[in-house]
């Protein structure tokens, strides 16, 4: 009996072949083992003598309930029962196919565990102190038996479900051990990697995942992790290159999680090829600078033509006004003075407006002369501070001397402030413009179209715009811009 | 007294003749670029050669050429060069070869009174002629306090003055001061600033620009 229970074997099968040891041993003509279902017992499992097949199978197909029957007696009271003859029974469903068949006593035991295992004879037989103590203890190791099954398949189902879960993700799952071997791959794995899941597992993952320039980081970082360090990177979503089969590099999106295990620690990696969404926000951000630029070209063209045009009709004009007034005098000469005055003025506002629209000084000189130019015009006293003369990339500049007007015009408007300083400084490759003023503070990015389109700018050449303007203590505007040069 | 003036813009250029001839300037010649510029300046001989710093071919630094080269070939012919802004680059790249019958103008101020013929004037009697504008630039920078802000209000226009390249003497009537109150504030000056003083009125323009820009 320990034999059949110790087999290793799927299904009912043990069930049966138990069944049919005990009957035979006993000399009895049937024994159907019941377990759990919904609702009450099911009949898992029935051998028969030759001849009662027609009780078992009528067994087969019973589902019952609570205390109904023999077997639900028994698991209702959790004790075996004896039933001389099922024909006098009242509570024994099957009496009709066991009257035809001729079964008359019957015996059922609870399986430990939940259940019960019964046996039926065709004679009637009075209850037997001993066959019931060794069913009994027969009952407790069946149980057991049963109850490691049903664990077993919950297990089974779980693993199964685990799986589905795996390769139904659209991201790449890869568990590696701690010497870096891939242990597992899900379906997403081929796909994202275009290697067959087979021919992955049991790989170095460094050797065939990863790009050769990132391969020393990373065997590295595991050594770290084994020696008991590491581990910056668990948890953390970054972005990183990976290695397609056929060699080429791309870029994913990866978070590492570590399993803990009796044992060295598994981690596992879930992998996101993010090739489409990168080059989505590289057209993104070129198509960006793209409408910057032009639109500072469109600027520096008007501004040119201005000069060019308008501008330099007018100055003309006002040669040719300044020669005629010396060939006048009286009346004639006073009114065409004031003449002379309103042109001036007319002069005066062109050449604003077209050193608004973009200082010629900015181009043909650079950021530095322009500020100088723009700080001296401030009507407050304006500091300026800087390291050297270098230059920078032309839409840097742009942008930078764009920010000082912007920033020097809201401190002339609104911040009642005594005195300002701008700086211009190099730091890491990128150029840091800072105006300060010691004013009310108090100023709102996101109010007011003109410091919101600064930080558009600058965000359009990846710099980003600070503002520090607490209520009372004065305000500073920084932007930083990187340089490509 | 005869002039060449060099202005790529048709209309400025003869704008600029205009008023020159009207104020009893000659003009001897036109040109709208760099080689034309020095040719007519050979051929005519003018006193003075009136610029703009950027013509053909390149836009960028002509006006500075020309005054090398004019005055390496008839040293004594003044250069007044005509410029849209300050370049403070360029104008100590002018006065670096020698103060002497130079000339700084911006452009748009070529309209304000009689400042063109005077400065024209100025350049051919072998002094400076500086844009105010120029040294408001350059004192412009120097905000933080220092030496300059020991100066008297007095002594601050002078050193304006000086700074646009006047002798005592035009400074004096300019500010309706004696010869003598104006030299006291001269040596007050270079004193206040730890300069050496100079009498020489062109070797002291340079001096007092380049202790502006530092």
């Amino acid at each position: 009996m320990a034999a059949v229970l110790m087999a290793e074997e799927g299904g009912e099968a043990p069930f049966t072949r138990l069944l049919g040891v005990i009957g035979d041993g006993l000399g009895w003509h049937y024994g159907g083992v019941w377990l759990p279902a919904p609702h009450g017992l099911r009949c898992a499992a029935t051998w028969s003598a030759p001849g009662h097949e027609p009780f078992a199978a009528a067994s087969g197909e019973l589902v019952l309930a609570l205390g109904e029957g023999l077997p639900g007696r028994v698991q209702a009271s959790g004790a075996p029962a004896w039933i001389v003859d099922v024909h006098a029974d009242e509570n024994f469903p099957r009496r009709p196919v066991a009257v035809e068949t001729g079964l008359h006593a019957a015996y059922a035991f609870p399986l430990l565990g939940a259940g019960a295992m019964e046996f039926l004879s065709v004679e009637r037989l009075e209850p037997d102190a001993d066959l019931a103590a060794t069913l009994a203890s027969l009952g407790r190791l069946v149980g057991q038996f049963a109850e490691h099954r049903r664990a077993e398949a919950a297990v089974r189902d779980s693993e199964a479900r685990k799986r589905a879960m795996l390769d139904a993700a659209l991201d790449a799952v890869i568990t590696i051990d701690h010497t870096g071997c891939i242990v597992e791959v899900n379906a997403a794995a081929e796909e994202v990697f275009g290697h067959p899941a087979a021919a992955l597992v049991g790989r170095e993952m460094a050797e065939v995942l990863v790009p050769p320039s990132l391969r020393g980081r990373h065997r590295a970082g595991l050594a770290r992790a084994a020696a008991g360090g590491g581990g910056e990177l668990i948890g953390k979503r970054i972005e990183i290159a990976a290695l397609y089969a056929d060699g080429r590099e791309f870029p994913v999106e990866l978070t590492i999680t570590r399993i803990d295990v009796p044992g060295p620690p598994m981690y596992t990696g879930y992998v996101r090829d993010i090739t489409d969404r990168v080059e989505r926000d590289r057209e993104l951000r070129a198509s960006r600078a793209r409408i910057v630029a032009a639109a500072d070209e469109a600027r520096r063209r008007l501004e040119r033509d201005l000069h060019d045009g308008a501008q330099s009709r007018l100055l003309a004009v006002g040669l040719d006004l300044k020669v005629l007034q010396g060939e006048l005098s009286g009346e004639p000469a006073r009114r065409l003075a004031a003449t002379r005055d309103e042109l001036q003025r007319a002069t005066a506002e062109l050449r604003e407006l077209a050193r608004g629209i973009h200082p010629a000084v900015l181009t043909q000189l650079g950021l530095l002369p322009a500020l100088r130019t723009l700080v001296r015009r401030a009507p407050l006293p304006v500091w300026l501070h800087h390291e050297d003369e270098g230059r920078f990339p032309a839409p840097v500049e742009s942008a930078a001397y764009y920010l000082t007007a912007e920033a020097l015009t809201n401190v002339s408007r609104y911040a009642r402030a005594t005195r300002a300083e701008v700086s211009v400084a190099r730091s890491d490759g990128a150029l840091v413009m800072e105006i300060r003023d010691d004013g009310v503070g108090g100023a709102d990015a996101s109010s007011g179209s003109g410091l919101r389109g600064i930080a558009d700018r600058l965000a359009a050449l990846d710099g980003r715009l600070e503002l520090d303007s607490p209520p009372g203590s004065g305000t500073l505007v920084r932007g930083v811009i990187p340089c490509a040069s | 007294m005869r002039v060449v003036v060099a202005e790529d813009n048709l209309l400025l250029r003869e704008g600029i003749a205009r008023l020159l001839e009207a104020s009893g300037v000659e003009v001897a010649g036109l040109a709208g670029d760099l080689d034309e510029l020095l040719r007519k300046v050979r051929g005519h001989k003018p006193d003075v050669a009136v610029t703009d710093i950027r013509m053909p071919p390149t836009h960028t630094d002509e006006g500075l050429q020309a005054a090398r080269r004019i005055r390496a070939e008839r040293p004594g012919t003044g250069v007044l060069v005509l410029s849209q802004y300050v370049d403070e680059d360029y104008v100590f790249a002018l006065l670096g070869e020698g103060t002497e019958g130079v000339g700084y103008l911006l452009k748009d101020r070529i309209t304000d009174g009689d400042r063109l013929v005077d400065a024209v004037r100025r350049v051919a009697d072998g002094e400076s002629a500086l844009d105010p504008e120029v040294v408001s630039h350059l004192l412009g920078r120097k905000r933080s306090a220092g030496p300059l802000a020991e100066l008297t209000e007095r002594e601050r226009t002078v050193l304006e003055e000086m700074a646009e390249g006047r002798s005592n003497q035009a400074i004096a009537e300019r500010l309706f001061l004696s010869d003598r109150a104006v030299e006291r504030h001269v040596s007050a000056i270079f004193a206040k600033l730890g300069l050496t003083a100079t009498a020489d009125t062109h070797r002291r323009v340079l001096a007092v620009l380049t202790y502006l820009r530092a």
